[in-house]
């Protein structure tokens, strides 16, 4: 038996850290040869005068975060005592935040096009994004493991819930200028189809156990909203959903609008600071939606022992069990309805700067931050951009996120000719020290581009003076 | 490789080396062999809000009620039951014989006319034994059988007529007849069916006599010779009464002795004293005859520990159990002979001595007179010994002793505390403490439950006259830790002891009374701290 339960508890254990923090896209902010770069801020042209993405393989990204713990923080709560190797669970709840999450993003570009006209800088692409994104409370597990006695009486306990999946399609034009080779301004509007959501709101479960006779109060709410452009996620009858799956969506309902804001202001040839706030949007879902909600909102059940009194048992023992169980499935009774909801998509905000100290070689930070369930989830990337040929750059960095100090990550680029590839990577040292790892990502992808300048050099014309022709003035005044 | 190379490079060497230099968590974490955990759990348990009144209801014991004052009893009963009305009067079967011989004249007419109707009244005793007068009855059983014999030379009929038996409104009557004349056998048959009313008092006695009317019709088909004859034997067989009325003599119904345990002073867990102020004895009649009784208690002794019987005082040994009222379905009446402090009997200071039990001999019989009776009908006596809880209480300690065996293993190491926590409002005047003593095998202790002992329970504040003037509010926690949480799993006996101390006012002892309206509330909640170091 114990041969077979230790190695159940370390596959347990090492499957739940492999969930890795929030990584986004850090190292291609300052890669300034993609024209991917303009996801993340769209004010940050790419340095060609046209580029066309490869179809359907111009960028290709997966990224996995979980916000819980890793294992080097699990390995903190073993407790070697003589011959034995203990994990102690009560100090295990240290690896958690107050509210942790786990999520599994995924979105590929179909198209992708931009072209440059003097210093306006044009963007199209066609973009299906799709996630999924789970919340859980510490809470829950301090309930179980550390239990509500002792200190925890008088404290409420906030089983708080969340989870949302979508799948929607974004067609996104985006705009930038560059206003005297000092500030760039940048948006891109985007059409958005939403194909899917499920989305649980407002779902807790709230446990109090009162010091003075150990009575427990709970309350609880939640709201679980559905819908699909692909047809009833959930049917009247309860039976299985069927989804009209097609290549491209016509007649959607479920439409909305997003904007991406930008911009990069050059201090000197050497220092440029950018901002960006990304996904400011909304999806109107009105079509097959299905909406569950709690039947009794925010209802408080107190439970103060079995009641042997002359109003309940004494009375009618079988009433009073039946109203203890009616209390109990009324406090979590659901209504059904179909209306339609808004959901809001998930902000970024990025703050960028770039300090060229040698010719080829920038150092860059980035400060990332999106908000989600109303709390500010923040990052901050150092690294390296160095671009040793025209036909290679590389950036190298390391990402600050949550309490993982450590989430080196890459990204390289390759041009030969019209012909460019690349490829970025956060963790990509995860093999080497898994116990770290909180999260990963990555992203690949293949573009022509065209008109890029023939030096790598620093540039000193005018964007929208630069006529190409082999001219030492590359697009943008810094890049190399 | 120039010098940015060279840079580039040296922070990815950096980079790889940081991290191969990392301290590998995977390593630490492959021993892992087993968990460390401590929990510390609260939970509500019961919360009481009863009053007496639902508290008696909910156990629903037998042996607990209340008097209309809403003061609690406790009473011990005892029944016993006289014979029923069908086993106390007997119907027996009977048989009675009748001749007809036709008169000279009727044989005249017989020849003259062809014809003759020969008619006879008959009269039949039924009376039941000697001293008893039945006028009436109501079957629900039995059988008429009317066996004729006749020897005749002609063709013709007899009809044989009960004039007092109804059936279906009219007179119960059976006709036969023969085409030839000869030596006709024959038997006339009447079952009774349903309720069939029996007057018996037609006949010139005045009760107990069944009328009979015979008509014999005989119609001319031979030589009118003189040796007609037609012979009846009449026989009543099995017959069952729903209700007879008369004089039904005055028979006994019952006469019992027998004694009654009372459990309260008698069992052995009791030390201590308890003084029930107005302890009662009654006996109770519960009459379904519509005749009026006599009852007699010949016995009536309150028997010490020792053996040692007390006559109780001051009752009517000899009196009338009133008749139950006529209708028409049964009745009943009770009656009670109510033996009490108030009416100058020795019994509440009898009962004071803590007796063990109560002796008793009581009779009964039917007085004479007329009445009825149903076949279901009797006497049922019942002797209670009522105690009032108006009561107090020295040093009063219940005691038991038993195994004990808490079916927990190992998993009792994980246990490091258990908390009790009570939150108690007593508006009855009686406390409640109980201690448990954890012994091993040979009785020694091991471990007792409350260190120091203390009540579970306060009583009420009470006023001189023992009602209760408020309810007591108490609060406590009983913690018990891991070295005596040991002890008491190791226990294999366990001697329970309740004390129940009654309020007292002033600091003295005074009656106090229980009412069922007086009114319990606890919470009790438990807290439990649990911690392993579990080995996988």
């Amino acid at each position: 038996m114990r041969n077979f339960k230790r190695p159940l508890f370390l596959v347990v254990l090492v499957s739940a850290a492999s969930w890795l923090t929030a990584q986004q896209n850090f190292s291609l902010y300052h890669m300034e040869s993609l024209p991917q770069r303009s996801t993340l801020n769209p004010a940050l042209m790419p340095d060609c005068k046209w580029y066309v993405g490869f179809p359907g393989f111009n960028s290709l990204g997966v990224q996995a975060t979980n916000s819980g713990f890793n294992l080097n923080e699990i390995s903190k709560a073993i407790d070697i005592s003589g011959s034995d190797t203990l994990l102690n669970l009560n100090r295990l709840l240290n690896v958690f935040s107050k509210q942790n999450y786990l999520s599994l993003k995924a979105d590929q570009t179909r198209v992708n096009f931009g072209f440059r006209a003097k210093k306006h800088f044009f963007t199209a692409a066609i973009t299906d994004k799709a996630g999924i994104k789970v919340g859980y409370p510490k809470d829950l597990f301090r309930f179980i493991i550390d239990g509500n006695g002792g200190s925890n009486l008088g404290e409420t306990f906030d089983f708080r819930f969340s989870a949302d999946a979508y799948h929607y399609r974004e067609y996104g034009f985006g705009y930038a200028y560059s206003i005297k080779n000092k500030l760039t301004l940048g948006t891109k509007v985007k059409y958005l189809q939403g194909i899917s959501r499920a989305e649980l709101r407002d779902a807790y479960i709230k446990f109090r156990t009162r010091p003075e006779d150990y009575a427990f109060e709970i309350s609880g709410n939640y709201q679980l909203n559905v819908a699909s452009s692909l047809g009833q996620i959930i049917t009247a009858d309860g039976s299985s959903p069927v989804l009209n799956a097609t290549g491209f969506y016509k007649g959607i309902k479920n439409t909305g609008w997003s904007i991406d804001l930008g911009a990069e202001y050059a201090f000197t040839n050497k220092l440029k600071l950018s901002a960006s706030l990304l996904d400011l949007g909304y999806i109107n879902w009105k079509q097959n939606t299905t909406s569950i909600v709690a039947a009794n909102p925010n209802a408080t059940f107190v439970y103060d022992g079995f009641h042997i009194s002359s109003s309940d048992t004494a009375v009618d023992p079988a009433a009073y069990f039946k109203r203890l169980g009616d209390s109990l499935t009324g406090m979590f009774s659901s209504d059904t309805v179909h209306r339609s909801f808004r959901s809001t998509l998930s902000t970024e905000l990025m703050f960028g700067a770039s300090y060229a100290f040698r010719k080829n070689l920038k150092l860059n930070a980035l400060f990332y931050g999106d908000v989600y369930n109303k709390r500010l989830m923040g990052g901050l990337t150092l690294g390296l951009f160095w671009r040793p040929a025209k036909i290679f750059s590389l950036s190298l960095n390391n990402t600050f996120y949550g309490r993982a100090l450590l989430n080196p990550g890459f990204c390289m680029a390759f041009n030969l000719g019209a012909w460019q590839t690349y490829i970025s990577s956060e963790n990509f040292l995860a093999p080497l020290m898994p116990g770290s790892v909180r999260g990963t990502s990555f992203r690949a992808g293949w573009n022509f581009t065209f008109g890029r300048s023939k030096s790598r050099g620093i540039g000193t014309g005018d964007p929208g003076n630069n006529k190409g022709g082999g001219k030492a003035a590359p697009i943008d005044p810094t890049s190399i | 490789m120039n010098k940015i190379t060279k840079t580039f490079s040296l922070v990815l060497c950096v980079m790889l080396l940081f991290a191969a230099c990392m301290k590998d968590p995977l390593g630490k974490i492959k021993d892992i062999n087993g968990v460390r955990w401590r929990g510390d759990y609260a939970a509500p348990l019961v919360n009481v809000d009863l009053n007496l009144e639902d508290a008696v209801a909910l156990v629903n014991p037998d042996w607990v009620s209340s008097f209309p004052d809403k003061t609690l009893l406790i009473h011990y009963d005892k029944k016993h039951y006289s014979k029923k009305g069908e086993e106390l009067y007997v119907v027996g079967d009977r048989s009675f014989n009748g001749n007809i011989i036709p008169t000279a004249a009727e044989l005249s007419t017989l020849n003259s006319s062809g014809a003759v109707t020969v008619s006879r009244n008959m009269v039949f005793d039924m009376g039941p034994g000697v001293g008893l007068q039945f006028d009436s009855m109501w079957l629900k059983a039995g059988t008429f059988i009317s066996a004729i014999a006749v020897s005749t030379n002609h063709r013709g009929n007899v009809t044989v007529e009960f004039s007092d038996l109804i059936e279906g409104g009219l007179p119960v009557s059976i006709l036969r007849d023969w085409s030839s004349g000869g030596s006709i056998n024959q038997n006339l048959i009447h079952a009774v069916s349903g309720i069939e009313p029996l007057d018996l008092t037609k006949g010139n006695q005045g009760f107990n006599q069944i009328r009979v009317k015979v008509t014999w019709e005989l119609i001319k088909t031979g030589a009118v010779v003189n040796n007609e004859q037609l012979k009846l034997n009449l026989i009543t067989n099995g017959l069952k009464f729903r209700k007879l009325y008369g004089n039904l003599g005055q028979t006994g119904l019952f006469n019992v002795q027998d004694s009654m345990d009372l459990t309260l002073f008698s069992n052995n867990i009791l030390k201590g004293n308890i003084v029930f102020e107005d302890a009662r004895i009654k006996v109770h009649f519960k009459n379904s005859i519509g005749l009026k009784s006599q009852y007699q208690i010949q016995q009536l002794s309150l028997i010490a520990k020792n053996g040692t019987p007390v006559a109780v005082t001051s009752y009517n040994a000899v009196g009338n159990i009133a008749a139950a009222p006529d209708n028409t379905s049964e009745t009943e009446i009770t009656d009670s002979v109510y033996i009490t402090k108030a009416s100058g009997s020795n019994v509440a200071s009898v009962m004071k001595t803590e007796p063990y039990y109560l002796a008793y001999n009581i009779g009964a019989a039917v007085s004479p007179g007329r009445g009825y009776i149903w076949d279901s009908s009797d006497i049922a006596l019942t002797v209670t010994t009522e105690l009032p809880m108006l009561v107090s209480t020295k040093d009063l300690v219940l005691e038991d002793t038993s195994d004990l065996d808490l079916g927990i293993g190992k998993e009792g190491d994980y246990v490091e505390m258990i908390k009790f926590k009570m939150n108690a409002e007593n508006g009855i005047p009686l406390g409640a403490g109980v201690q448990c003593y954890f012994m091993d095998a040979t009785n020694k202790v091991l471990d007792s439950l409350f260190q120091p002992f203390r009540y579970a329970i306060k009583q009420a504040d009470i006023d001189a006259g023992g009602n209760v003037l408020s309810a007591s509010k108490d609060q406590w926690e009983l913690v018990v830790e891991k070295p005596r949480i040991s002890n008491i799993l190791k226990a294999k006996r366990l001697r329970t002891r309740a004390w129940i101390p009654t309020s007292s006012y002033n600091g003295n002892p005074v009656p106090v009374r229980i009412t069922t309206d007086q009114k319990l509330k606890f919470k009790l909640g438990a807290e439990i701290i649990l911690s392993a170091d579990a080995k996988f």
